[in-house]
């Protein structure tokens, strides 16, 4: 027994294995991509909120009671807080980068300085957030969203925004279509002791 | 001298995944270890008894909750467990 691996087993098991955080996070690449082909801009924060409430809500009512509850120690505590402290500063690149995408940077046009930055920016963000978090189909996510943004960005020009933003609404419902299975699995092995 | 009540291996597992977290609750136990819940709960007691693992009476929203985490003395226990087994497990040398 290798109390690393169970420490890491515990952690999976109480975060990643329920797959209500890959349908979170498919579903906002989705709205991402749904939105630029409905453009309800007023919308996205509303639609943030209701996409956390209910990530919250089902982590708290529905796998809650079929998994129970864990305090995990000071490290994996320090890990938790090195992923929110990267989330935040990626939050705050990702201003920086809209802004440095609305002009020409440094001689280059727009659209080369947006198909390099982006795709990195997403693989390096999601992939130290995997590493952080324990999280491996973070890794497979990161490559595959990070792909798929390059592909909207390189195709947008020539074949319009709407046939771009297909790549990540393909992603988007690759990782919904996971965490559903992983959550259809979790709910039949784990079912509520009073079951 | 090789401590009979961790090494038990149910209560060896227990007291395994109670180390590597701060505090966990029967539930979450028993689906780390796969124990029955009657199995977790005797070995549980005897591992009380002997001071290894205390009750936490906690209150999650308005519901009280009870987990349960390794004492000082568990974790020492743990501690020196590990080190016998290691110490057993050695091959003489050259």
């Amino acid at each position: 027994m290798n109390l690393k691996y169970t420490e890491r087993d515990a952690w999976r098991m109480a975060h990643c294995l329920d797959g209500l955080i890959d349908i979170f996070l498919g579903a906002v690449f989705l709205w991402f991509s749904i939105n630029i082909f409905l453009n309800w801009d007023n919308l996205g924060l509303a639609i943030m909120a209701l996409l956390v409430a209910g990530h919250v809500l089902a982590k708290k009512y529905v796998i809650g009671p079929r998994l129970g509850h864990v305090k995990f120690g000071r490290v994996r505590r320090k890990k938790v807080l090195k992923a929110n402290l990267l989330l935040f500063g990626s939050a705050m690149l990702g201003g920086v980068f809209l802004l440095l995408s609305k002009f020409s940077f440094m001689g280059l046009p727009e659209f080369s300085l947006v198909a390099v930055i982006l795709p990195i920016t997403i693989l390096v963000v999601l992939g130290l957030l995997a590493w952080y978090t324990d999280f491996p189909r973070l890794y497979l996510y990161a490559v595959m969203l990070a792909i798929s943004f390059a592909v909207f960005v390189m195709i947008k020009e020539a074949a319009g925004v709407r046939t771009g933003a297909f790549a990540i609404t393909a992603t988007s419902v690759f990782m919904v279509c996971v965490g559903a299975v992983n959550l259809f699995l979790f709910l039949k092995r784990y079912r509520t002791p009073h079951d | 001298m090789i401590d009979r009540i961790i090494h038990e291996p149910a209560r060896f597992r227990l007291m395994a995944h109670l180390y590597v977290v701060e505090s966990a609750d029967f539930l979450f136990l028993m689906r780390q270890t796969e124990l029955t819940f009657g199995n977790l709960s005797s070995h549980m007691t005897k591992l009380e008894k002997a001071g290894y693992v205390k009750v936490v009476k906690e209150f999650m929203g308005r519901k009280p909750h009870t987990m349960l985490a390794l004492t000082k003395k568990g974790k020492g226990a743990f501690d020196l467990y590990r080190k016998e087994m290691k110490g057993a497990l050695e091959l003489p040398e050259d």
